[in-house]
């Protein structure tokens, strides 16, 4: 592809695999405060490469994009789900379905599943950026299944989150990003969906002594 | 016209609003929604009158519903009479309900919301122009009565038939949405008026799958046998100026859409369609009145009535069905104006005979007739109001059940000019049918007037009951002289229905009337309502003037009357509800299927002292053993394999869904 040899593209795609690295490195890791790290560092890397998006295509607005991505999702989002895992306390392990190594088979599986479904996607974008595309989708199904191989609820969220930074940088490589106020918008949904699954988390523990989620099996009539 | 429509709706709207402001003032609330919900009944009245009148209004509005062609409303004559039918059956029911609904404490908020927007749904219903339109104010319609029904949502018996009531009415939903969508498709527009002018129209495949489809949806509605399962249930539960409405005027339009399809979106049909209509009458008629004659609770007793009255008018319908597709149009017109008379004289009575249950109820807090007894003297007027609507539904002169039921004989009996002799055959057994079921329902409503109002009281409750509150009895007052005026004067009724039914299939119905007699196809029958009522007045006269003249006693004697060699004449010597029914039962055994249980406590000394005697009997109905038993059957089994999906584990769900999302996009590629 021509694009490839640009600089541009170059950053963008290093900064997109660098993204896709850090969610295998979530998945991997298995204390909870790491992975809330390991979040935080993910969406620096992606706050950047939405920084480097707006220099190349000169937007000013992408900027403003970048800025508000890194203080809602570098700096506020994880300082919440830090103080929920110092609340917790207990239960610091993170209890997967899966052990690690089938857990991440599947995951490179998924991303050869991504790479397979959005090779038109990515042939029909005459983007600069678009090589990176597959990576971010395969970044949404690893999100995903990131919710599904969970136990706790904490987690999830933490795969919910991933869920959403996997949108948003498909987004950015498809289309250059969203308009500041639309990702104004995202961003504090996002924030009040973690304030109110944290306070269902605070509920859930207190009234069942844990946060597995396999508990509210009961509840089936 | 349009001013009158527009302040219509907005009378409805600031009901549903006051309904929510007024929330916490019960008394309020109470007045102000159904005082706002007569007002806007009353313009629709307006309007109705109106449209009979050949006003036209057409009303386009792409901007709402852009899906399907915008919102089209239209009011020609017949939308203009099924108009008249809501006024009629609405304006005394919302009056009603101001001194019916009282007794709702906490409820009041709900049950005006819902109102305010179930009766105009019902006129946009009749207006609607367009298969979007239709539907989605079909199900409003729909939805708000189910709510409706809900009303007391604590009681256990309620809450199954507000479930039942949806079950059918979806079913009926989804069997019109297949019809309305078919023809939609096959004629290539969402305008109804549209199907088959255009050009040839859908190839007759396609128009007998929508006719039968879309027959069973509006018969659903309208309660047509098999389909009637839920107004038994629902109509008792609901609250009785709902019943009034949802049995005089919501089933209607059931028959509404029947007609519509049967003579005008559908175009045409083979004389088969006619046959089916006919049957299902026939046996609605039959198996309504045999149900009604044997229950015990006055409501459940009325609704089957009205299932009964349903037969009625779908024996017209069918018979206007079948002579139009014999190319017999002045015939055809005549069976569809008995029928469209029948619908409103049954808003009419089976409204009032609701109200009249609903304030027995109020009075005596039961449904049950054996409870009841010896009213007639507590509440002269609900009791002679109750009396009138009696005779009317079942068909006395001279009010007005007897016209329209006369005229749907005369076009059953010219059926004769058919000139076929299987259809022959089938009209002989629809009049046997109906000669039957009008007998039939004079012995079921002597029942429930006499076991409910006269004789002695057979329980306590009866003991306290009054009269009602005088909204109540205006409201039924209202609703008599209707009977009554629509009984002797059925020019007023038939001149417009005439020209309503001319504009709609074209052709003039084989009758000629004046202000004082009909006469059918050319003298083949003919009547004079007037005279027979001044007839029966003057003789009414007479026996009170002979008895004058003859210088009879006509003060109040007590004596002792021969009690059979018994001491004392108490409630339990009465004729019971269930004695009355009992030689139907037994005649009608193979219908009724009912077990029966009796108890003999009999003194430990001698048999022959009898100290109690417990008769219980239990009767089934053949409908629900053999057709929705298997189905529900079927359901149950399934749904307990597809439960084994719900596994109650958050973490399935989300693998559910990544699967779907994984198979969609490799079958999406």
């Amino acid at each position: 592809m021509a694009f490839a040899e640009l600089p541009f593209a170059r950053i963008a795609n290093q900064l997109a695999f660098m993204f896709l690295l850090m969610s295998f490195l979530l998945i991997i890791r298995n204390s909870l405060a790491a992975q809330v790290r390991m979040f935080a560092a993910q969406s620096a890397v992606l706050s950047a490469l939405a920084a480097v998006v707006a220099y190349f295509g000169g937007s000013l607005e992408l900027f403003g994009v970048a800025m508000v991505f890194a203080i809602m999702k570098v700096i506020v989002i994880p300082s919440v789900l830090m103080r929920a895992v110092t609340k917790i306390g207990l239960q610091r392990r993170v209890a997967p379905y899966l052990s690690t190594s089938p857990t991440l088979a599947i995951c490179g599986g998924l991303v050869v599943v991504a790479f397979y479904v959005m090779a038109p996607v990515t042939a029909s974008s005459r983007l600069p950026t678009a090589d990176g595309i597959p990576l971010a989708f395969a970044g949404v199904l690893i999100g995903l299944f990131t919710t599904v191989n969970r136990r706790r609820a904490l987690t999830q969220i933490l795969g919910f989150l991933m869920l959403e930074n996997s949108i948003f940088m498909i987004a950015l490589l498809a289309t250059y990003g969203v308009p500041l106020i639309v990702e104004i918008g995202v961003s504090l949904d996002a924030l009040v969906a973690v304030l109110i699954l944290e306070v269902f988390i605070y509920r859930i523990k207190e009234n069942f002594e844990s946060i597995d989620v396999k508990q509210m099996r009961s509840l089936r009539g | 016209m349009l001013r009158c429509f527009t302040a219509s709706l907005i009378f409805f709207a600031g009901g549903a609003c006051g309904a929510l402001v007024f929330a916490r003032d019960d008394s309020l609330c109470r007045k102000v929604t159904h005082g706002l919900a007569l007002g806007g009944t009353v313009l629709i009245l307006i309007v109705g009158v109106a449209g009979l009148q050949g006003q036209p209004l057409d009303l386009l509005l792409p901007g709402i519903l852009p899906a399907g062609g915008g919102l089209a409303l239209g009011l020609d004559r017949l939308s203009a009479f099924f108009l008249l039918i809501i006024a009629v059956g609405a304006i005394p029911s919302t009056f009603y309900a101001i001194g019916y609904t009282r007794h709702y404490k906490g409820k009041q908020s709900g049950l005006g919301f819902m109102l305010n927007i179930f009766i105009p749904a019902m006129m946009l219903v009749a207006m609607s122009r367009n298969v979007l339109t239709f539907l989605v104010f079909w199900e409003a319609m729909s939805l708000t009565s189910y709510f409706l029904v809900m009303t007391d949502s604590d009681q256990a018996e309620t809450c199954g038939a507000g479930w039942l009531y949806l079950v059918m009415t979806h079913g009926g939903l989804a069997c019109l949405v297949v019809g309305f969508l078919a023809m939609s498709q096959a004629a290539g527009s969402f305008t109804m008026s549209d199907w088959v002018h255009a050009g040839a129209g859908p190839d007759a495949r396609v128009r007998n799958l929508a006719f039968v489809t879309m027959a069973a949806g509006f018969l659903s509605k309208a309660g047509a046998i098999p389909f009637h399962i839920w107004l038994p249930r629902a109509h008792p539960a609901a609250p009785s100026h709902v019943s009034a409405m949802m049995s005089g005027v919501m089933i209607k339009l059931g028959i509404y859409g029947l007609i519509r399809i049967g003579f005008g979106w559908l175009g045409q049909g083979p004389g088969w369609w006619g046959v089916l209509i006919l049957a299902v009458g026939a046996v609605s008629a039959l198996l309504g009145v045999l149900y009604a004659l044997i229950d015990s609770d006055l409501k459940r007793l009325l609704a089957y009535s009205s299932v009964e009255n349903i037969g009625i008018i779908l024996l017209g319908v069918g018979a206007g069905l079948l002579f139009r597709s014999y190319g017999l149009g002045a015939l055809a017109a005549l069976a569809l104006v008995a029928a469209l008379y029948h619908c409103l004289n049954h808003a009419a009575f089976k409204g009032l005979l609701f109200l009249g249950a609903g304030s027995v109820l109020h009075a005596t807090g039961t449904r049950n007739m054996e409870a009841m007894g010896g009213l007639l003297r507590r509440m002269p007027q609900t009791g002679a109001y109750f009396l009138v609507g009696s005779l009317a539904i079942t068909a006395m002169p001279p009010f007005n059940g007897f016209i329209s039921e006369w005229l749907t004989f005369q076009s059953l009996l010219l059926s004769f000019r058919v000139q076929a002799q299987f259809f022959n055959l089938v009209f002989a057994l629809c009049i046997a049918a109906l000669a039957l079921t009008a007998g039939l329902s004079a012995a079921c409503f002597v029942r429930a007037f006499g076991i409910a109002f006269l004789a002695l009281p057979r329980g306590e409750a009866v003991e306290s009951a009054h009269e009602s509150h005088w909204t109540m009895l205006t409201s039924m007052g209202f609703l008599a002289a209707a009977c009554l005026t629509l009984g002797i004067a059925p020019a007023l009724v038939l001149r417009p229905l005439s020209s309503t039914v001319n504009d709609f299939i074209g052709e003039r119905p084989d009758l000629a009337f004046n202000w004082s007699g009909i006469a059918a196809s050319n003298g083949f029958a003919a009547i004079d309502p007037f005279w027979v009522a001044m007839i029966l007045s003057l003789l009414m006269l007479a026996v009170w003037i002979g008895l004058h003249a003859m210088r009879a006693n006509f003060g109040r004697r007590y004596y002792e009357t021969w009690g059979c060699g018994r001491a004392v004449q108490t409630a339990a010597f009465e004729y019971t509800a269930a004695a009355f029914a009992n030689p139907f039962r037994r005649v009608f055994a193979f219908l009724y299927r009912s077990v029966e249980e009796t108890e003999i406590e009999a003194h430990p000394e001698s048999r022959f002292f009898v100290k109690t005697i417990t008769y219980r009997h239990q009767s089934r109905t053949i409908i629900e053993d053999s057709v929705y038993a298997p189905i529900g059957a079927v359901v149950r089994r399934l749904a307990a394999k597809a439960r084994t999906v719900q596994s109650g584990n958050v973490h399935s769900y989300l693998l559910y869904i990544l699967l779907a999302l994984l198979t969609l996009l490799l079958f999406a590629r």
